[in-house]
């Protein structure tokens, strides 16, 4: 959704001709205060986008986060992490990773800079760069999702949930707040993490769901549900009209690569199976006197349920005689779907304790054979068979799901969409996903679409220059207008009812 | 009196050559309809300072002056402080008709 441009002149200064340029690079060395870096940034460029040239539209929402790499001036070491006079050293002495840097900008007015967020995230990677007269520092920069991409996490099973709630529950096992969720459209009956990466679990949950999720120019994590761009004023009315008067390039493709003539989506149901052993230990536990060990059991299927050992039935607790030393042990079991972590006490001062044949039983939730779901285009476009096959993610389960994803999908690619390109000034209130008109009127354009990516490049003597990826809205929501729940009416109030 | 780097100018610049100009610090580019689009960063102040008949002692003074890397504080005829940097030569030439004399002339922009 747009950022709000209430009280700035920046529709004003953005339409002129001239405008003064207003950044401000922030960086948060010592992790509590912002430090304003500006005055030292040469450069930056930053990159974000819906829709990944690799996948291609079918894949769009999928997987990548913003960036920005950023050039500054290095002249005095400042950000050496070798130079013990910098006054950074004390938070760089072991090098830049994972620092915290917002950026943003916008034109003056009248002297008074009026700027908007642009960027939010980590500095990844610095590059120390030195050639006569300059020395400098390349950052490499990650938005928001940064922590989640390499933090592995496991969860108890999660039943019957919305796509949006098991988002809140991922995003708040990687510590991360403030998120804005639509409601997701269908209920998953199971879920879980067996030590798992958050940030691609989280994509899938979003393309099962048929929606997007990123981290904007503010750090804030969105998931828009397929529906979100029939919502909202900044999916509904152009956000800013761009024209030939305000670029200096337009482009136009028309993705063929994108079209197919039908789609098939892999649904992978799951069904609860009768109690049976989900592990067995290989090895007699030895647990020492007075001590405890932990460990980690991973189990044979997801576990609905796992049942507390019982001494007798799942171990026997001896000592090196065979004796029984049951009333010396206390287990304490944290289950997770598909492991259990066990710490086993030994309240003898004496004598050690082993525990032999020690196994887990539980209910085990089982997959059942995959089916799938087929929707094809009646349009005719694409000659012979051209089929998308949407298989491998596990959340997606149910048939409601796989028939809405397919069709979705088929309406979004049964035609081949264009995309169009527009570089020009900077339009600093713009945000993935807002709706734009395109003018170009010498080529027969105008077309309202949805900004599906989305780069900036900045250095003083040079403009500040946006390039959008857009794609057309027409047809892409083809059967509107539809009906909403809680919005839209079956009739109007004062017509006569009949009963 | 002027100076530069903490150095009083041993004379004033010369007034028939002295000049300071403004600029802007901008990008500009052509749209599709040829409007001149144009993003200014700042702007800025360049001097053009000629300072003549010194002696050779003065001249190597401010040559090493103005040699000094990095930026400078440069006062100028107004009394107006500015942070400065030298951009280019800074040359220094035999003074027309006085011999055993000096010019030192060289830029400066704005930082």
């Amino acid at each position: 959704m747009a950022q709000s441009i209430a009280g700035t002149h920046l529709a004003t200064t953005w339409a002129a001709p001239a405008r003064v340029v207003a950044p401000l690079v922030e960086v948060c060395w010592d992790g509590a205060s912002w430090t304003d870096e500006t005055s030292r940034v040469l450069d930056l460029h930053i990159e974000a986008a819906l829709y990944n040239p690799a996948t291609g539209l079918p894949g769009l929402g999928g997987g990548r986060p913003a960036t920005m790499t950023l050039t500054l001036d290095n002249a005095d070491d400042r950000y050496s992490p070798d130079n013990a006079s910098s006054p950074l050293h004390a938070h760089i002495a072991d090098g830049i990773y994972r620092v915290p840097i917002r950026v943003s900008l916008g034109y003056a007015y009248s002297g008074t800079p009026e700027r908007l967020r642009q960027f939010t995230g980590y500095i990844e990677s610095p590059l120390a760069a030195m050639q006569a007269g300059a020395k400098t520092v390349q950052l490499a920069c990650t938005d928001n999702a940064l922590p989640l991409m390499q933090h592995k996490h496991s969860t108890a099973l999660y039943q019957d949930q919305r796509a949006d709630q098991l988002i809140a529950a991922l995003l708040a096992a990687g510590g991360i707040g403030g998120a804005v969720l639509d409601a997701g459209m269908s209920v998953i009956p199971w879920a879980w993490l067996d030590d798992e990466n958050l940030w691609s679990e989280l994509q899938q949950l979003a393309q099962a769901d048929g929606g997007v999720l990123y981290f904007d120019e503010l750090g804030t994590c969105r998931y828009e549900r397929a529906t979100h761009w029939l919502e909202g004023t900044d999916h509904t009315t152009a956000q800013a009209t761009l024209d030939c008067g305000n670029a200096w390039q337009m482009e136009d493709t028309l993705s063929w690569r994108d079209c197919y003539t039908g789609v098939i989506v892999e649904r992978a149901p799951r069904y609860l199976a009768p109690l049976t052993d989900l592990y067995t230990a290989l090895d007699v536990i030895e647990v020492p006197p007075g001590g405890s060990i932990t460990e980690v059991c991973r189990l044979r299927y997801p576990a609905y349920s796992v049942v507390a050992p019982a001494a007798g039935t799942d171990y026997q607790a001896v000592n090196a005689g065979m004796a029984g030393m049951t009333s010396y042990l206390t287990i304490t079991m944290t289950p997770y779907c598909q492991r259990a972590e066990l710490t086993f006490a030994n309240s003898h001062t004496v004598q050690a304790m082993y525990v032999l044949n020690f196994r887990l039983r539980g209910v085990p939730l089982l997959g059942d054979e995959a089916q799938e779901i087929e929707e094809h285009s009646a349009l005719g476009i694409v000659p012979g068979s051209k089929i998308y096959p949407l298989r491998g993610n596990p959340y997606v389960q149910t048939e409601e799901q796989a028939r809405r994803l397919a069709g979705a999908l088929r309406d979004r690619l049964e035609r081949p969409r264009r995309l169009l390109g527009w570089a020009g000034p900077a339009c600093p209130w713009l945000q993935l996903g807002d709706r734009v008109r395109v003018v170009n009127a010498g080529a027969g354009i105008d077309a309202e679409g949805y900004i599906l990516g989305k780069s900036q490049s900045y250095q003083a003597g040079d403009m500040w220059e946006m390039r959008l990826v857009i794609l057309p809205a027409a047809n892409l929501f083809p059967h509107a207008p539809y009906f909403r729940l809680g919005v839209s009416e079956w009739a109007d109030p004062s017509d006569a009812a009949y009963y | 009196m002027s100076s530069i780097g903490g150095t009083t100018l041993p004379r004033e610049p010369d007034a028939a050559d002295y000049s300071e100009s403004t600029f802007h610090v901008s990008g500009q580019r052509r749209a599709l309809d040829g409007t001149l689009q144009t993003c200014i960063a700042a702007t800025r102040r360049r001097w053009h300072v000629p300072v003549r008949g010194l002696t050779a002692a003065e001249k190597d003074t401010l040559l090493a002056t103005l040699a000094t890397p990095g930026a400078l504080t440069w006062v100028d005829p107004g009394g107006t402080s500015w942070t400065v940097v030298v951009v280019g030569e800074a040359t220094a030439s035999p003074t027309r008709n006085a011999e055993g004399y000096w010019d030192v002339v060289w830029d400066m922009e704005q930082v």
